[in-house]
């Protein structure tokens, strides 16, 4: 693969990890919000927000049941360690712009030259159907082809949504993802703000990709975006999601929920390379209803964040849904990545396939969290767990917790795993052709994570192979 | 037979009975035959309590305990077979006894409804291996559904110790089975292999844990299950890799048959991988009989029931087939009848 | 009543796929026929449905087995009738050893041997008539087999059930010229009156040293010739292609007596 090669040359100058996160992705702006609501989470900070956004009575109620919800919700008590998350000293709503724009020339200069230096506007040009563009608690840049936009298909923030599509908003919001399913469904469903809304009317496929980018500027900033996919029957529509912020000495923390709809016969996938910087919280809970004969694919790759928790889950609701989940997670210094997927069959005759890779290195723990679910009374089940990890040096960890819970004589359930180092053979293999030990062990863990990496668009897998690269430098030898 | 049996305890009711045996096996002492342990659990259902008070039933009142330990010197060899007894049927004649013992245990279900779970025993068996010592164990138990049970387990392993370990269980009454092993020493192995049978609405929970402490510990282990009417298993099983234990190659398999709808099988299956010169892995699956395979059986003219019972006992046979032969054949007729396969026996 | 395997008329296939076409057969009793064809036209297919496989549906026909219609009955039935199918893909059946699953078959057969000691004594006979290691008796039933050894398995099971007819599917394929003359040899062992097969078949080898009473060519799911053995001849000089043109002017004087359209 070029990307290899690419990654192999002896002159790319590898910087180190927190160097070259920085100058690539950890830069700020100064602080340029027009509303923003003071620290701490109270009821005052949710009819503010609502009021910001001018919303409807309906959704102002939703949101305070949800605070009420999250006042209530105990923590998690498995998973990564969240004891240091302080909701008290956190900003959760900051508004950079008036409105969502759909010309980035037509953004403040600042954000504009933030989104350049990331690559976004270039990406849109060259790979992508749409773009979609949030900075803190506002999505600033919206922009779909014309041409999709007469075929009806809707991509826009969800406020929008809100008030355009009310009917199709109410009916599909919150049946997903509920606000009491976790204390962080609770607290977005409270607080959220920005996000997407995709609607693919029956029988449209939209070849390429539409993209989502999420930035976040602030310092101890909560961002709360919500994102909603509607495919109708037999559409098809790859959505794709992108996260960074700045380096900063306080936490944030990014709570997303994320809701899809896939109705009959229709696929989605949804791919993810969030890379967050090293003092973010990264709380996500993403669900998806797929319908008969629906196809739902997540591919979710973890790069950055201080902790990430996120289990993708897909519920198998009507015979012939298929249902894939593809994850890669590499957990560096500092880092917890407790990442996985779940699925639940709910009707005859779906499958399903979660395959995980994941990488833990300099004192990093990646852990696999994950659950199948076949109820009684169904028949023709199948479903495949493939859990691979690396563990790079002697001071990381890797866990694997997988869940199986079958009720059905006539379900298939596999589940395999495996924990090991690079392969002293395959090094040496490597370096009797000439390769350094480095150079050896990189093409190694390209080769590891390459079954999913090339899931990924193009653009998307030469960044991650580059951020890998970046992540092994000096951690052999 | 050489060995220790004990006799039957004299046990009353609200007297928690405590008692321990032990084997205990010198350094260097090479032990030639198999060594019996068997275990007698007074069951008050069946009236074979020997010099119990005959008072009124008071099910729900009755504990028992018992504890037994196997301990090997540096460089011992044995073969060891533990058995858990009921009501003082001796090992020998329980195949020939089977019938009426299983009726006797359904009856005692019948007369007291309240029974399962009221029965509580626990049991407890520790195991400790020397260097270099070597043991193959086998451990069976099928107590009749009046017996609730909570089965704990250690071993512990030293240097350069081999510990084979064959463990069946088709009790009939509910169980929690925990079983812990660690290899503590460097090189040393563990190969346990455990086979589990349940029917009608009896719940088992096998909580598995390999704990590998020393660096060249080498682990295999695995669980087959097969679950009828709505029997529940939750299999917890855990490799557990220390920061000090490089070199660690372990795989720990759970296999689970559940042949009917409403039989459920839950499995948790875990690694917990804290250095990085390992090799561990894990394996779960879960599943009816294949179609595929009971086709071919049924085309060499097995109905297919009995088709389906031919792979149950297949699907068990890999781990009742590590005991002496005698015993294997023995335990595969307990299997067959604990899950109710010759006569379709009907659940309580 | 005719003695023998009659299809007449069969069409089944998948729930949507019919792969055999109203297709006429007859084996009657102590004959040996080969059934050859490309792949892919229904001659595995065609197995599977004479014993009974329940990924099959039959549309209409029926298959007449000593006089009585086998699509009626189950599996097992079918097999304790006398029917028997060495797969070309036996299942494998992990912690079942082969030594008691040969007990179990042939108490299940019509004449059980009588005791133990019998069953032994045949079962001594066959693994020397097959070439076959004692202690491959102690294996898990085709677990972990090689090729060649899932197919001696098949014929031993065959000798074991003695069964009143047989489905050879594909039994030769893979197999080396040992092996192939072991089963050759376990298939003439059961020949003579009371027994008749179907050999499916690719190739002439195993044909050359079990001589079929007939040759039937299955295309696109029915019989398009039937004859001798010099339809094997024909076949491999000329291919599929050769029996087209053949079967496309049935005049030509070369084949004519050998070779009709079903």
């Amino acid at each position: 693969m070029s990307t290899e090669s690419a990654a192999l040359q002896p002159d790319t100058s590898i910087r180190a990890i927190g160097e070259g996160y920085a100058e690539r992705f950890g830069f700020s702006m100064p602080n340029r919000s027009i509303v923003k609501t003071s620290q701490g989470l109270t009821e005052e900070t949710v009819r503010a927000i609502s009021k910001t956004k001018d919303e409807p009575e309906w959704m102002l109620r939703f949101r305070l049941r949800a605070l009420h919800l999250f006042q209530t919700l105990p923590m998690p008590t498995w998973g990564a360690n969240l004891s240091q998350l302080e909701f008290g000293s956190m900003t959760y709503y900051s508004k950079p712009t008036e409105s969502a724009k759909d010309s980035w020339d037509a953004l403040p200069a600042d954000i504009k030259s933030t989104y350049e230096r990331l690559g976004v506007p270039e990406a849109e040009r060259k790979f992508l159907a749409g773009v979609g563009a949030q900075y803190d608690s506002e999505m600033v840049y919206h922009n779909i082809r014309e041409d999709l936009k007469k075929k009806g298909i809707l991509f826009s923030d969800v406020e929008t949504a809100v008030r355009e599509h009310p009917g199709l908003v109410k009916r599909f919001f919150g049946t997903v993802v509920p606000p009491d399913d976790n204390k962080f469904a609770a607290l977005n469903s409270a607080v959220w703000s920005g996000g997407s809304f995709v609607y693919v009317p029956p029988g449209v496929h939209v070849d390429i990709p539409l993209q989502a980018y999420f930035r976040v500027n602030s310092q101890a900033f909560g961002q709360f975006e919500r994102t909603l996919i509607i495919a109708d029957e037999g559409s098809f529509v790859h959505y794709i999601e992108g996260c960074t912020a700045p380096v900063f000495s306080k936490d944030s923390l990014h709570s997303a929920v994320v809701e899809i709809i896939a109705l009959p016969n229709s696929r989605i996938r949804y791919s993810t390379v969030q890379n967050w910087s090293s003092n973010m919280y990264n709380l996500v809970t993403k669900r998806a209803f797929a319908y008969d004969n629906a196809i739902m694919e997540w591919v979710d790759g973890n790069i950055g964040s201080k902790v990430t928790m996120k289990y993708p889950a897909i519920f198998l609701m009507g015979p012939g849904a298929r249902g894939e989940v593809l994850s890669i997670a590499f957990a560096g210094k500092g880092q917890e990545q407790d990442t996985g997927a779940k699925i639940f069959h709910f009707a005859s005759n779906t499958s399903s396939v979660i395959t995980s890779k994941s990488i833990s290195k300099d004192g990093g723990t990646a852990s696999y969290r994950g659950l199948v679910k076949v109820e009684a009374g169904l028949t023709n089940i199948k479903s495949k767990v493939e859990c691979d990890a690396l563990i790079l040096d002697p001071h990381s960890r890797s866990n694997t917790y997988p869940t199986m819970d079958i009720r059905s004589e006539q379900a298939t359930m596999e589940h395999e795993a495996k924990v090991s180092k690079i392969s002293e053979e395959q090094l040496f293999y490597l370096m009797s052709r000439g390769l350094s030990e480095e150079e050896a062990a990189i093409m190694i863990v390209n080769g590891f994570i390459d079954p999913l990496v090339k899931e990924l668009p193009m653009e998307y897998a030469v960044e991650l192979n580059r951020l890998i690269e970046l992540e092994m430098e000096g951690s052999v030898g | 037979m050489s060995g220790t049996i004990l006799d039957t305890l004299k046990v009353s009711r609200r007297e928690k009975a405590n008692d321990a045996a032990a084997l205990l096996f010198p350094a260097d002492s090479k032990s030639s035959g198999l060594k019996r342990l068997d275990i007698a659990i007074s069951s008050p259902a069946s009236g074979a309590l020997s010099g119990a008070p005959q008072e009124p039933k008071e099910p729900a009142e009755y504990e028992q305990y018992r504890e037994a330990s196997i301990a090997l010197g540096a460089g011992a060899e044995a073969a060891v077979l533990v058995r858990f007894v009921a009501a003082g049927a001796a090992s020998q004649d329980r195949a020939a006894d089977e019938p009426a013992r299983m009726q006797d245990a359904r009856l005692a279900r019948a007369e007291n409804p309240e029974t399962p779970g009221s029965l509580r025993l626990t049991t407890s068996l520790h195991i400790r291996l020397a260097a270099h010592a070597r043991l193959n164990l086998y451990v069976l138990s099928n107590l009749p559904a009046s017996f609730s049970r909570e089965a704990l387990s250690h071993a512990a392993l030293s240097e350069g110790a081999v510990l084979t370990w064959t463990n069946v269980v088709f009790d009939e009454g509910n169980g929690l089975y925990t079983t812990r092993i660690e290899l503590e020493g460097e090189g040393s192995e563990l190969d346990f292999a455990g086979a589990y049978g349940a029917r009608c609405t009896t719940e088992g929970e096998h909580a598995l844990s390999i704990h590998h402490t020393a660096p060249h510990s080498k682990s295999r282990t695995i669980l087959k299950s097969a679950l009828k009417d709505s029997a529940h298993l939750a299999f917890r099983g855990l490799i557990h890799v220390e920061n000090t234990a490089r070199g660690t190659d372990a795989y720990l398999a759970n296999r689970n048959l559940v042949l009917e709808d409403g039989a459920r099988a839950e499995s948790f299956p875990q690694l917990k991988i804290e250095t990085d010169e390992v090799a561990c892995s894990h394996g779960a699956t879960t599943g009816g009989p294949r179609q595929e395979e009971l086709f071919y059986l049924m085309s060499r003219g097995l109905d297919r029931a009995a088709a389906k019972n031919m792979l149950v006992l297949g699907h068990l046979g890999s781990v009742l087939n590590r005991l002496p032969p005698d015993l294997a054949e023995e335990m595969e007729d307990i299997a067959a009848s604990a899950l109710g396969l010759n006569a379709q026996g009907s659940c309580i | 009543m005719q003695e023998g395997l009659i299809i007449r008329g069969l069409s089944a296939g998948l729930e949507n796929k019919r792969i055999i076409d109203a297709l006429h057969l007859e084996v009657p009793d102590g004959e040996v026929h080969a059934l050859m064809g490309p792949n892919g036209h229904g001659k595995s297919t065609l197995a599977n449905i004479l014993m009974g496989h329940p990924g099959y549906a039959v549309e209409e026909g029926e298959v007449l087995f000593d006089g009585e219609n086998l699509l009626d009955l189950e599996v097992w039935e079918r097999a304790r009738k006398g029917l028997f199918l060495a797969f070309q893909y036996p299942a494998e059946i992990p912690g079942v050893t082969v030594s008691k699953f040969l007990k179990r078959i042939a108490d299940l057969r019509r004449n059980p041997p009588r005791n133990t000691s019998v069953f032994l004594s045949e079962l001594k006979e066959n693994l020397r008539m097959l070439d076959i290691e004692p202690a491959f008796v102690n294996r898990y039933l085709n677990d972990g087999f090689s090729g060649g050894e899932k197919k001696r398995m098949e014929i031993l099971q065959l000798l074991t059930i003695q069964p009143r007819f047989a489905i050879f599917d594909e039994t030769d394929s893979g197999l080396d010229i040992d092996a192939l003359k072991v089963v050759a040899a376990g298939i003439n062992h059961m020949r003579g009156p009371g027994f008749s097969a179907l050999v499916i078949t690719h190739y002439r080898r195993l044909l050359d040293l079990v001589k079929p009473d007939k040759v039937h060519i299955l295309e696109k799911g029915h019989i398009v010739a039937c004859g001798g053995f010099e339809l094997v001849e024909l076949l491999e000089r000329d291919g599929y292609d050769g029996i087209r043109r053949i079967v496309a002017n049935p005049a030509n004087p070369e084949v004519r007596e050998a070779v009709y359209e079903h």
